[in-house]
């Protein structure tokens, strides 16, 4: 746990503590200190967006200009008491949500000294991921005790199995061009300023970016392309039967899903934590390791925010696209493209090698 | 004027179908009166036959007068533009919980089946052919009680242990 | 030949039943329907209303015959001025009550605000239904400002209360003209910024499109009216076949099916066509209101004072007011007497009702509340 040890040294204790120890400790710390508070932020930032497009306010109640209400409206569904006992299917999906989302935590890409697994499939394993969420939340959906639920459910297998195809190949792409799939590697070959990073290297690789963001979407069942949690036709699909405490783990395993897909949008397509200006190696040779994670960490959070609230915006304008029509343009538009991004982007490669 | 051509094809109409051929209130439409029995049989024939064509029932509206319903059906010719109102009377039944039976026509036209089946809820003609109740929740014994449009009609559940 | 597939012997399957309602999310009010679904398909429906019904005309045979337009009022709070006018028109054919040119005028001011207002509120309808959010308030925002012209007029947002036997209750304020021209300006602009921003956006075209097509003749058969039925081609509008209250002394055209553009994958009469009419609606009523609000003749407002002695003699009646759904008749009897012997109203969603059984035959589940939207079934009204 190297990039811990700027932040304990001096502490006796942790000195000596085994490597497991630090480890989960260092999940609870990412997991609070950056993931909440994140989910909080693109909360408010959501709703004050939102109503500046919708020419109304939005939150402005709780503290100046309404900062407090992610706070308020967390503490609120906290105490709020569970309708029923919970079910084997509630808890089925309990745990393997937990266990898909939050071990992830661990290969979260968030700085170049906070990686905690940095293998040849670093990249691969959030995506997996992705896919057992999308099998939790089909059991959620499942679990419920009506039509609503199991509606919610089947289009979540529908959605994800659609998405994830396109999805896999535009994260190939990156691959390719980085010339693998470790975190450090991919970083590695992007540069500081935009005309360096993966996206914009040549049009097939934007391509590649586009299909990847667009079949998170689809994978991940975020808005526009909620079909699976629509209020209108099924009562809120898979979470129709929540409620309360259970409820908030649900919007947050949601907002948790968007959250990694975008973090791993940015790392491997936009840039990743490269500070500009040659801030990175400046504070390395200083030896300021401390700064040096938290301005990574900070940059990389503000690109991904803003990844965010451009898919947000998005969402917020355009109607919902049905399910069909959802999956349909996963298999006959997107695949095709990430196919040709990723024949593109290998023909771009070898060209070089032959260079 | 339109009227006065109708009625001249309506003075053509077979004897006994029109018992009373008189203008709608005020207005220049024209009405007639038939015999109920035979508002299928004269329906139809108003329908399909070309010179009158009205294939559009447009309301079924029934009026308590006295002791008597007056069911007013208002048709209109889609091609030609004529209306004409058919009129026909059914007895009030004595006993205010009872239904009087009368004949459908949603064979001639299919529009007239939302209006019957109001009519059968709230003033006890039930139509022959039809079933369905358009206010379920409302019909029968802890529901309305009788026949709300009826001018004998007393509202009122009495309250109950349930009530 | 088909081959029986081996798993088909051991799993089973079956149609859905489901029973929405009386109150949910996807359905216009309160009403029952009951699906049978194959899969995501709906195979066949079956609704129930009657959840609103209130004893309206019952009532009204209760009350006196000043309260009459209090009352109808209330037949459909969306547009309650056409309740009122369905009444007015037929009492005064009963008593032959003359109404002046400024009262027919203002009426048909009101009207085609009144239209204006519930086309807002339909559009509101047509994007909730499918999770468009920014547009609605969008609308809501320009709606506010047809709201604030009846309250000027009539001191009422919604349930007016401001017609009367021989005109209206009293004479517009000096301002109401200019402002109604200033609304009729605001709408120009907006209209084409609905456009821009919903009305040819793909993924609702997407949605709208091809779905529950409704023929002319199947129109014509229910009795489907209004935007309805001129979407399907079914071209009927109560102010040119029997022009009431002045509208014959104004130049509009009404909007048909005829003059949409469709891509492929559209159909004539189906969400979209419905849609897009009542937008056009907007622009013929802004149009109507134009002529109206510049050729307001000054002059009296009602012909007919309530005094001791006024009675409505005995005969009968039967009006037809074009409102923002159809065609609204009203059958009014009277015998002279203190009250209504029977107000019946031919409500046009009774029609719009009988309609959805075979519209929902083959569209998908989250399709529903899209088409249920768009056909805009009014159950105020419908129930009465």
């Amino acid at each position: 746990m190297s990039w811990m040890s700027p932040w304990i040294e001096g502490i006796g204790i942790l000195d000596s503590a085994p490597a497991w120890v630090l480890a989960a400790l260092s999940l609870i710390v990412i997991y609070i200190f950056i993931v909440v508070p994140c989910a909080a932020l693109i909360s408010y930032l959501d709703r004050k967006l939102t109503a500046d497009f919708q020419a109304r306010v939005g939150p402005n109640q709780a503290g100046p200009a309404g900062i407090f209400q992610p706070l308020v409206d967390g503490l609120k569904l906290l105490q709020k008491q569970p309708r029923d006992p919970v079910s084997w299917r509630e808890a089925a999906w309990l745990s393997v949500h937990t266990m898909a989302l939050y071990s992830t935590v661990a290969v979260l890409p968030l700085g170049s000294a906070v990686l905690l697994v940095d293998t040849d499939m670093s990249a691969f394993l959030p995506f997996w991921s992705a896919l057992v969420l999308a099998l939790g939340t089909m059991l959620l959906g499942f679990s419920q005790s009506g039509v609503p639920g199991w509606f919610g459910g089947i289009r979540v297998a529908a959605q994800t199995l659609a998405g994830a195809f396109p999805a896999l190949i535009a994260l190939l792409c990156s691959g390719v061009a980085a010339g693998g799939f470790r975190w450090s590697l991919l970083a590695a070959a992007q540069g500081t300023s935009p005309l360096q990073w993966t996206a914009f290297a040549n049009p097939f690789q934007f391509l590649a970016f586009a299909v990847f963001v667009v079949s998170g979407l689809v994978t991940l069942g975020i808005p526009p392309m909620d079909a699976p949690f629509s209020s209108t036709d099924t009562h809120g699909g898979v979470s129709s039967g929540l409620w309360g405490r259970r409820y908030i783990l649900f919007r947050l395993g949601r907002f948790y899903g968007f959250f990694l897909w975008s973090v791993i949008a940015v790392t491997i397509f936009l840039g990743a934590w490269s500070l500009p200006f040659g801030g990175s190696d400046y504070l390395r040779e200083q030896g300021y390791l401390r700064l040096l994670q938290t301005l990574e960490l900070l940059w990389l959070l503000l690109k991904t925010l803003l990844l965010m609230i451009l898919v947000i915006w998005a969402a917020r304008v355009n109607p919902r696209t049905r399910v069909d029509q959802v999956t349909d343009f996963a298999w006959t538009v997107l695949s095709p493209f990430a196919l040709l991004a990723l024949i593109g982007a290998s023909v771009v490669v070898a060209w070089g090698y032959f260079q | 004027m339109e009227t006065n051509a109708l009625f001249a094809k309506i003075n053509k109409l077979p004897e006994g179908w029109v018992l009373e051929r008189v203008r709608f209130g005020r207005s220049q439409t024209a009405s007639i009166w038939i015999e109920g029995g035979k508002v299928i049989e004269i329906g139809r024939f108003l329908k399909d036959d070309p010179n009158f064509d009205f294939d559009w029932l447009e309301n079924v509206s029934v009026a308590q007068l006295d002791r008597v319903f007056a069911i007013s059906y208002f048709l209109r010719s889609r091609n030609s533009g004529h209306t004409l109102v058919l009129r026909c009377s059914v007895d009030v039944p004595p006993n205010k919980q009872d239904r009087v039976e009368f004949f459908s026509v949603q064979e001639v036209w299919e529009a007239a089946a939302p209006f019957e089946s109001e009519i059968s809820d709230l003033f006890g003609i039930v139509f022959s052919s039809n079933e369905k109740s358009m206010m379920s929740a409302l019909t029968g014994e802890k529901g309305f009680g009788g026949f709300p449009l009826r001018k004998d009609y007393t509202a009122g559940v009495p309250l109950g242990e349930d009530g | 030949m088909s081959i029986q597939h081996p798993l088909e012997e051991c799993l089973k399957t079956d149609l859905a039943t489901w029973e929405i309602g009386p109150y949910d999310a996807a359905l216009p009010g309160p009403m029952k329907l009951r699906l049978s679904l194959d899969g995501e398909v709906v195979v066949s429906a079956a609704y129930e209303t009657g959840f609103l019904h209130r004893g309206l005309e019952k009532a009204f045979e209760q009350q006196p015959w000043r309260a009459v337009v209090a009352y109808s009022d209330y037949l459909d709070t969306d547009g309650s001025i056409f309740g009122e006018l369905a009444v007015c028109l037929a009492v005064e054919e009963i008593a032959r009550i003359e109404v002046p040119r400024r009262g027919q005028y203002v009426r048909v001011l009101l009207s085609e605000l009144g239209r204006i207002s519930a086309h807002l509120g339909y559009i509101v309808r047509v994007a909730k239904a499918m999770n468009a959010e920014t547009i609605i308030h969008y609308v809501l925002r320009d709606r506010e400002r047809v709201l604030d012209l009846f309250e000027l007029a009539t001191g009422a947002r919604y349930t007016l209360n401001y017609l009367r036997f021989g005109g209206i209750q009293t004479d517009i304020t000096d301002g109401f003209v200019e402002r109604v021209l200033e609304v009729c300006e605001l709408f120009r602009v907006r209209l084409k910024e609905y456009n821009d921003l919903f009305t040819y956006n793909h993924a609702f075209l997407k949605r709208t499109q091809g779905l529950g097509v409704l023929s002319a003749d199947r129109a014509a058969a229910l009795g489907v009216t209004g935007p309805n039925g001129r979407a399907s081609g079914h071209a009927f509008d109560v102010r040119k076949a029997h022009p009431y209250s002045g509208y014959d002394l104004f130049d509009f055209a009404v909007p048909s099916a005829g003059g949409i553009e469709r891509d492929e994958g559209a159909s004539v009469g189906d969400a979209n066509d419905r849609f897009l009419l009542r937008l056009r609606e907007i622009s013929t009523s802004v149009d109507l209101l134009k002529q109206a609000a510049e050729g307001i003749p000054s002059g009296e407002f009602n012909y007919f004072g309530w005094g001791e002695k006024a009675i409505i003699p005995s005969g009968e009646a039967y009006s037809r007011v074009e409102t923002s759904r159809g065609l609204l008749g009203c059958h009014v009897v009277s015998d002279g007497g203190p009250s209504p012997t029977r107000i019946q109203f031919r409500p046009p969603s009774l029609a719009h009702f009988s309609a959805i059984p075979e519209l929902v035959k083959g569209i998908r589940l989250e399709d529903l509340p899209v088409l249920l939207a768009t056909l805009d079934p009014g159950i105020s009204e419908a129930d009465r």
